[in-house]
């Protein structure tokens, strides 16, 4: 797979087709990271295989803009997941990525791996091994079986009495440093300016204690309610390690009981809790 | 050599706890998480600087802890006064009360090394910050000698050393049946009065297994890449995340805002509090007027490489890091500030 990964890149890279392929590479100490390769001699830095669990769509929105002033937004290729495929959907259904601005390298996913070699977690409930859109698709569909999502992780949750799930998650939440990792990985997270970031206050002060910490998560998982592809950027990135992936599920699957079943970044249809006027389409914010 | 044996040291510790504050590295978390995950932090309990009731609640195995000693010199979060309607119905302002001594038992020697770029910026120039000299004055350092560098890790490549004394006020370094201590300051003397050392004659200490050292650039290889077109490559796949400047022993920006709360008794109080900020933050820079000299991501990524090994150096005659590896070993894109580094390095001086 890596081989037609690489051969294309050379291709859309040589005829100018795109400005730079995002793929993955391996780093000088032997860790697995984003790649941005813009010259075609540089392809064979790319690589594919189980490490490969970023999800590389979070970087379109911030390409898809100008330079400078009246430049034209460079088209990018994009190495994808059938998971981070969801996310593009998300960003294409809601205007943050243009569609001929972007080549979508779709690869057949085989499940990503632990470091440890065992299968992630989120990839054992995973009902696709091939993306819903692509421009070209490389690697062959492996034959694995496919699960649907039964949610059991956050049943577990849910099963607890209520004063019991909120120590959990104040015991959870009491480790977030405010680093917004989070938010900086997720490919739906896009606003220029975080309600919790903003100089005036206004929703959500400095402090880094429990309410603030709280405030932060709970207005982040419902600004993502329909719209989060379950693709784990957010917990994956944690330097705290709190399971931040329970929330957004949480609320994909009560959003999946309430809405007939809808799974964000599946169809091209906005998620249906989000209303959107024609003029405001891009969510052009001005603060 | 003065020696310490572990039943005493853990008696001596049991002791201090019940007198004064003690923190030390302690185990967080719930135990059983991911421990294959690709995340570090994901794995399982992680060990952090905090108040503990005694020995038996110190990680004594632990590398290095997720955050670094800076959080119990610079909080967080602290709130500087509040305001409050006096009787009279007059304003009346309450200063947060001095800290109580305490203790800092098992800081590594880079992370004490790192108090000496917060000791520039916050005590180096009058007015003194009160409220950090207040907790620097009240600290006694414990350090806890590394017996190996760890993984990521470079202090021998910027100046330090897994053993080094300098920065605390007594140093233990693990040896046969306990500790061998260096009581360094004065400071440390009065505390080593209580723990009743022992003289050892021949103590023999271990060398701990450095890490391969590298050079670091000259300034004038700093001074002629800052317009250079690495950093956007670099900041290609920087996420603009805080948590390189937040696990840093020695980053110390900070934000100050005035906060009206009402208390649990109904009352309306202002409070300012002062919480951490970062360069790596979109409103990092943004001047009153609405510019921003630091718009894009690569201009701030680029900043915290120069604010370590330029400005600080230049600025406050500090070295501005300490070689912890923690923003190595933190960042979810692999951004290194080795390879920086030596990226940096390998060119040629203008």
């Amino acid at each position: 797979m890596i081989e037609d990964i690489r051969a294309l890149a050379r291709e859309l890279l040589e005829k100018g087709a795109v400005e730079c392929v995002i793929g993955y590479e391996v780093g000088p100490t032997g860790r697995v990271r984003p790649a941005f390769v813009y010259e075609p001699g540089e392809v064979e830095r790319l690589i594919f295989d189980g490490r490969c669990d970023q999800n590389l769509v979070t970087y379109l929105t911030r390409r898809n803009k100008p330079r400078k002033k009246g430049e034209e937004v460079p088209t990018t290729a994009v190495v994808v997941k059938p998971c981070d495929a969801r996310s593009l959907r998300v960003l294409l259904n809601e205007h943050q990525v243009q569609r001929d601005k972007v080549y979508i390298i779709g690869v057949a996913c085989p499940g990503m791996q632990n470091a440890d070699g065992t299968p992630e977690l989120r990839c054992t409930r995973c009902d696709q091994r091939v993306p819903l859109l692509y421009d070209a698709l490389c690697g062959e569909p492996p034959e694995v079986p496919t699960v649907r999502d039964a949610y059991e992780d956050v049943q577990q949750i849910e099963a607890l009495p209520l004063e019991e799930r909120l120590a959990y998650w104040l015991g959870e939440l009491d480790r977030c440093i405010r680093c917004y990792a989070c938010r900086q990985a997720c490919p739906t997270c896009f606003c220029s300016v975080c309600e919790a970031e903003r100089d005036d206050s206004l929703w959500v002060g400095i402090a880094d204690r429990i309410p603030e910490k709280a405030f932060f998560h709970i207005i982040r998982a419902f600004h993502q309610a329909g719209r989060c592809t379950e693709c784990n950027a957010c917990e994956a990135v944690c330097p705290m390690g709190i399971p931040l992936s329970l929330i957004n599920r949480k609320i994909a699957k009560d959003v999946a009981q309430m809405m007939g079943g809808y799974r964000a970044g599946e169809s091209d249809e906005p998620t249906p809790l989000v209303t959107m006027l024609t003029g405001e389409e891009a969510i052009d914010e001005i603060h | 050599m003065k020696f310490i044996e572990i039943r005493a040291l853990h008696e001596w510790l049991d002791r201090l706890a019940q007198e004064m504050t003690l923190i030390a590295p302690t185990a967080v978390g719930p135990q059983e998480k991911a421990p294959g995950s690709r995340n570090p932090a994901a794995q399982g309990q992680q060990v952090f600087y905090r108040q503990v009731e005694g020995a038996a609640q110190i990680a004594w195995d632990f590398t290095r802890t997720a955050l670094s000693a800076r959080e119990h010199f610079m909080p967080k979060t602290e709130t500087l006064f509040t305001i409050e309607t006096g009787p009279d119905g007059k304003a009346v302002l309450h200063e947060t009360k001095l800290e109580q001594p305490r203790v800092f038992f098992g800081i590594r020697p880079c992370d004490a090394r790192g108090l000496r770029v917060l000791d520039a910026v916050m005590l180096g120039q009058e007015p003194a910050d009160v409220y950090y000299a207040q907790r620097r004055e009240n600290t006694t350092l414990v350090g806890l000698a590394c017996p190996q560098m760890w993984e990521d890790c470079f202090c021998n490549s910027v100046g330090g050393a897994p053993d080094a004394a300098d920065d605390v006020d007594i140093l233990l370094i693990q040896v046969e049946g306990g500790f061998a201590v260096q009581v360094v300051t004065e400071k440390g003397e009065r505390l080593a009065t209580g723990m009743g050392l022992q003289e050892v004659e021949g103590l023999e200490l271990p060398q701990p297994k450095l890490n391969e050292q590298f050079a670091l650039p000259t300034q004038q290889q700093w001074l002629a890449s800052f317009n250079d077109v690495y950093w956007q490559r670099v900041g290609d796949r920087c996420l603009s995340c805080r948590i390189c400047s937040y696990v840093c022993p020695t980053c110390r920006c900070f934000d100050v805002r005035d906060e009206t709360v009402v208390t649990p008794q109904g009352e309306r109080i202002v409070r300012r509090v002062r919480a951490w900020d970062s360069c790596q933050g979109v409103n990092y820079r943004v001047q009153a007027g609405g510019a921003n000299p630091r718009a894009n991501l690569e201009q701030r990524l680029r900043n915290r490489f120069y604010c370590k090994y330029y400005y600080v150096p230049i600025d406050y005659a500090a070295d501005g890091c300490v070689g912890c590896g923690r923003c190595v070993t933190a960042c979810p894109v692999n951004i290194d500030i080795r390879e920086v580094l030596q990226d940096l390095a390998r060119r040629e001086p203008a």
